[in-house]
């Protein structure tokens, strides 16, 4: 295979349509004078030819269905959409948790009474009860008689 | 010699494809079922070549099917930064390159293979051998074809794969490249190195070209 040519090695994208407007137009001039990029055209299509005729094959429209019925089956069955169902039923659940959380902390979370109102209300015995106060003898004395 | 005419349908076909490609895949992401079939129409003879060429008449449908498969179930995941058909047709290479590697098919040195996959019989009334239109051709013979698929069988499957890609599917060197991870450089060198054999071989069989 002579390749003295200097264009030589345009052959192969002509053949394959891949050279520019410009470049093909140039291409197809010169092979009408040079006898070596003319035979390497000649060859690099036949080979193409020649291929494409060798591995021709017809699928009929069988093979379409099959392809269809497959594809159906498998979405069908499709270990996808099951896991799919399954983070949308668990982000459903999530979801219901953290709008019974937000309410209940609306709700009950809460207190309604502060601490010092309540310490507030309670009797002084109560009070001095959480209150931790050490009392004298006397004090709880009165304390008791006074309660009667 | 045809110069330019068949470059040129090529190129209108290749177009076509294109458009046609864009809203089928828009179709099928929208879970429009006709557009799936409309996909395996547009490119099943491609990958069914393909297939053979590759592997062998013989698992034609099995693999094509599977690539389609393959390629419907990933659809939502297939990013435009290459066309649908390139991308179909890396499944259906990476396909027959599995298969070769499991079955670990050494059709290169096994000559009785290939000459029982050439006789595989029955293949032929499902083959449409397209008749060149060049009267000087010597390809429209079905001798020729057959010595062109003898050729082929003995090819090694790197080189077959890479002459597969650019004579059948019609991709671009940066394609094949990219499809079979390697440089430019490595594709273009496999497809010439395939080319250069088949031609070699097709000259002293056939006695033709120069
Ligand atoms: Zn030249």
């Amino acid at each position: 295979m002579g390749n003295s040519c200097p264009f030589f090695m345009y052959a192969d994208g002509f053949v394959h349509n891949e050279l520019s407007g410009d470049e093909r137009e140039r291409f197809g001039e010169h092979l009408l004078s040079c006898p070596v990029c003319n035979t390497e055209v000649q060859k690099l299509e036949s080979v193409r030819e020649s291929l494409e005729a060798a591995y021709t094959v017809r699928l009929d429209a069988q093979f379409n269905y099959s392809v269809l019925r497959s594809l159906r089956e498998k979405k069908s069955n499709s270990p996808i959409g099951e896991i799919k169902i399954a983070v949308e039923d668990i982000l459903i659940s999530l979801a219901t948790l953290v709008a019974i959380a937000l309410l209940s902390i609306q709700f009950f979370g809460t207190p309604r009474v502060s601490s010092v109102e309540m310490v507030g209300r309670l009797t002084n015995i109560e009070r001095s009860s959480i209150e931790q106060t050490s009392l004298s003898n006397d004090q709880v004395l009165e304390l008791v008689l006074r309660s009667r | 010699m045809n110069r330019g005419g068949s470059n040129s349908s090529i190129a209108a076909r290749n177009d076509d494809r294109r458009i046609r490609e864009k809203d089928l895949v828009d179709r099928a992401l929208a879970r429009d079922e006709s557009a799936y079939s409309e996909i395996v129409d547009l490119y099943k003879a491609k990958v069914a070549a393909t297939v053979y060429s590759i592997l062998g008449r013989e698992y034609v449908e099995e693999i094509s099917h599977e690539a389609f498969m393959r390629a419907f179930n990933s659809i939502e995941r297939y990013r435009r930064d290459s066309s649908f058909y390139t991308y179909l047709i890396r499944i259906t290479v990476n396909l027959c390159r599995d298969e070769i590697r499991r079955k670990q098919i050494k059709r290169i040195f096994n000559f009785t293979e290939v000459f029982s996959r050439n006789n595989d019989g029955g293949s032929e009334e499902q083959i449409r051998t397209e008749v060149s239109v060049d009267p000087v051709s010597v390809y429209d013979t079905g001798e020729t074809i057959n010595i062109v698929r003898e050729e082929m069988d003995e090819l090694p499957p790197i080189l077959r794969t890479a002459v597969t890609m650019r004579e059948i599917d019609e991709l671009s060197y940066s394609e094949i490249a990219k499809l079979l991870k390697i440089s430019v450089g490595t594709a273009k060198t496999r497809v010439f190195r395939a080319r250069q054999v088949l031609r070699d071989k097709l000259t002293k069989r056939l006695n033709y070209g120069k």
